[in-house]
């Protein structure tokens, strides 16, 4: 106990000073950050480069990059009707340049209707965000309030309209009967943000301003951590921009990923890609995906890192599967295109057990305990 | 929102199709509703609909093969009310004192007939009506030429923008009106 308070004492220290030591702060949260609600965020926010080491700057930055942020909102998602509403030429047919059917590649319909189909995508997976929790699907306390801003989900929503027949009886007495309301599921009422749509629209101004790089499967699975860490920080200002910061980081992984494939001239591995582009987060329960990315984020070389925290997954499975696990052919190819160390490291040991097998295990990595795993790979990193 | 408001096609009896020029326009994946006044009037024609948007509201015509289409509808979008009728059983025939007695009944905002293939949409004492013509040009026995049109609302919160298709020789013209409730 006395050294976890010593360690949370030495955190505190740091992350007051004026002028803060990165380095320092580097080694400290390489071997992970207590679990007090304003470190961890406020740490985050150093290592991934959202704020500089000068606290005096900081409230500077933030203004900047959330103005930012509320620009591009303005700028991006576009509603055509709205637009349409701003000439309001009075109540008489007139004509118009601009339509909901137009053809014309400038048209503004076109557009909206184009980024429907990023949006449709974001939003199936947005929804599906981290099932187990129920965070994501409460109210957010900051929904956005832009004027005449349309919730995002509403323009890929499939709905039906409600209708009610008209019956006319013998005495020609008319009856409008009501079909029973459907009884639709809602659970948040109106003007409330579930913290689901707040990552959506994260990732489509992402896709937006990047479309080179649009919206792959799986980047909402980097944004939802980053996104909680963020959320349940107890100083509520920071809460709502930070997206900026997670851009990047993305980017930074798309290159590695790049990177990665590129050296050893493989298609998309059967496991190591998911763990890659996901930086792990589908293959650990939520604390220990966090507790990973602690160590991610204190190093200069994530991605480096990244990878020798694969390649101490792999060597280090848990025992009981290990048992039935062969080393087959197909098993040290793959593993052959990792690094050459770890090779160096698996080569002896005979396991027996078949291809089908060991991918299933691969894929679903068995729980165990993240921090040997860490341990491993700082070994490894040191080698 | 999105929604088509069509009808009178007369398919096959007085046009075997839709011209080709909207059938470019009306593409799925654009439109979530379609309210149809009726005269499809083949099963085929319905499909094709069906095929722009799932959600179609469809009223009983004069000619329809299908007779399970009800003669009147009441749809709620947002904070409008739209009535939905075919039109013939409206006499005299789009006359603007009947159709508002017709609103009246209905205690609608919007009112929505066809059959006499001319388009139309005007607010009269606050309530808007709209007359989407025919979407072929089909004949009727009170519109020999008829321009073939159709129209599309969208609708935000208390607006209601409502375009304007007509096919003009081989152009398509496309006005537009406002509603405000």
């Amino acid at each position: 106990m006395s050294t976890y308070s010593t360690r949370v004492d030495q955190f505190k220290k740091i992350l007051t000073e004026d002028k803060l030591d990165l380095h320092q702060l580097r080694q400290l949260c390489f071997n992970g950050i207590p679990d007090i609600a304003w470190i961890r965020p406020l740490a985050w926010r150093l290592l991934l480069g959202y704020l500089p080491a000068k606290r005096s700057g900081w409230d500077n930055i933030l203004k900047a990059k959330r103005d930012l942020y509320d620009s591009f909102l303005d700028d991006i998602i576009i509603n055509p009707s709205l637009a349409a509403d701003d000439e309001n030429e009075g109540d008489h047919l007139h004509d118009v340049n601009d339509h909901p059917l137009s053809l014309d590649p400038e048209s503004q319909w076109v557009t909206y209707f184009k980024d429907n189909e990023v949006l449709s995508q974001i939003d199936k997976d947005a929804r599906r965000l981290y099932p187990d929790m129920s965070f994501f699907q409460k109210a957010t306390e900051f929904p956005c309030k832009k004027k005449g801003s349309q919730a995002l989900r509403k323009r890929v929503e499939k709905t039906v309209l409600l209708e009610s027949k008209v019956t006319t009886n013998r005495q020609g007495v008319q009856k409008i009967k009501n079909k029973s309301k459907d009884q639709e599921y809602h659970t948040l009422s109106e003007g409330e943000e579930a913290h689901w749509e707040v990552v959506e629209r994260m990732l489509f101004i992402y896709a937006k301003l990047n479309p080179g790089i649009g919206y792959v499967q799986g980047m909402n699975e980097i944004m939802g951590p980053i996104y909680y860490i963020f959320a349940v920080d107890s100083n509520s200002e920071w809460k709502r921009f930070w997206m900026q910061r997670v851009c990047q980081s993305i980017r930074y992984k798309d290159s590695a990923v790049w990177q990665v494939l590129e050296d050893k001239g493989i298609r998309p591995e059967f496991y190591c890609f998911r763990w890659f582009t996901l930086l792990l987060s589908q293959e650990f329960p939520l604390p220990d995906v966090i507790r990973i990315w602690d160590s991610l984020f204190a190093e200069e070389n994530r991605f480096e890192f990244l990878l020798c925290v694969c390649c101490a997954m792999l060597m280090w499975v848990p025992p009981v599967v290990k048992n039935n696990l062969i080393m087959s052919v197909h098993f040290k190819k793959l593993t052959y295109d990792f690094t050459d160390y770890l090779n160096s490291l698996v080569r002896d040991e005979i396991l027996q057990g078949e291809f089908a097998d060991i991918i299933k295990t691969l894929q679903n990595y068995p729980v165990s305990d993240v921090h040997i795993i860490l341990k491993k790979a700082a070994e490894l990193r040191g080698m | 929102m999105l929604v088509l408001v069509i009808g009178d096609l007369h398919i096959p009896h007085r046009r075997n199709k839709l011209p080709n020029k909207f059938k470019k326009l009306l593409v799925p994946g654009k439109i979530k509703h379609i309210l149809c006044t009726g005269n499809l009037c083949n099963k085929e024609t319905y499909d094709y609909l069906k095929n722009l948007a799932s959600d179609v509201h469809v009223v009983k015509g004069d000619f329809d093969e299908n007779a399970s289409y009800p003669d009147q509808k009441v749809i709620t979008v947002g904070q409008f009310r739209i009535g939905l009728c075919h039109g013939h059983q409206i006499v005299p025939w789009g006359d603007i004192e009947s159709l508002a007695l017709v609103q009246r009944q209905l205690d609608v905002d919007i009112l929505i007939t066809g059959h006499t293939h001319k388009f139309e949409a005007f607010e009269h004492e606050n309530k808007f009506y709209i007359n989407p013509g025919s979407a072929t040009g089909a004949y009727s026995p009170i519109e020999s030429d008829a321009a073939p049109s159709f129209a599309l609302m969208d609708i935000q919160s208390a607006t209601v923008v409502t375009y304007v298709y007509q096919l003009r020789g081989d152009d398509v013209k496309v006005e537009k009106i406002e509603f405000r409730k």
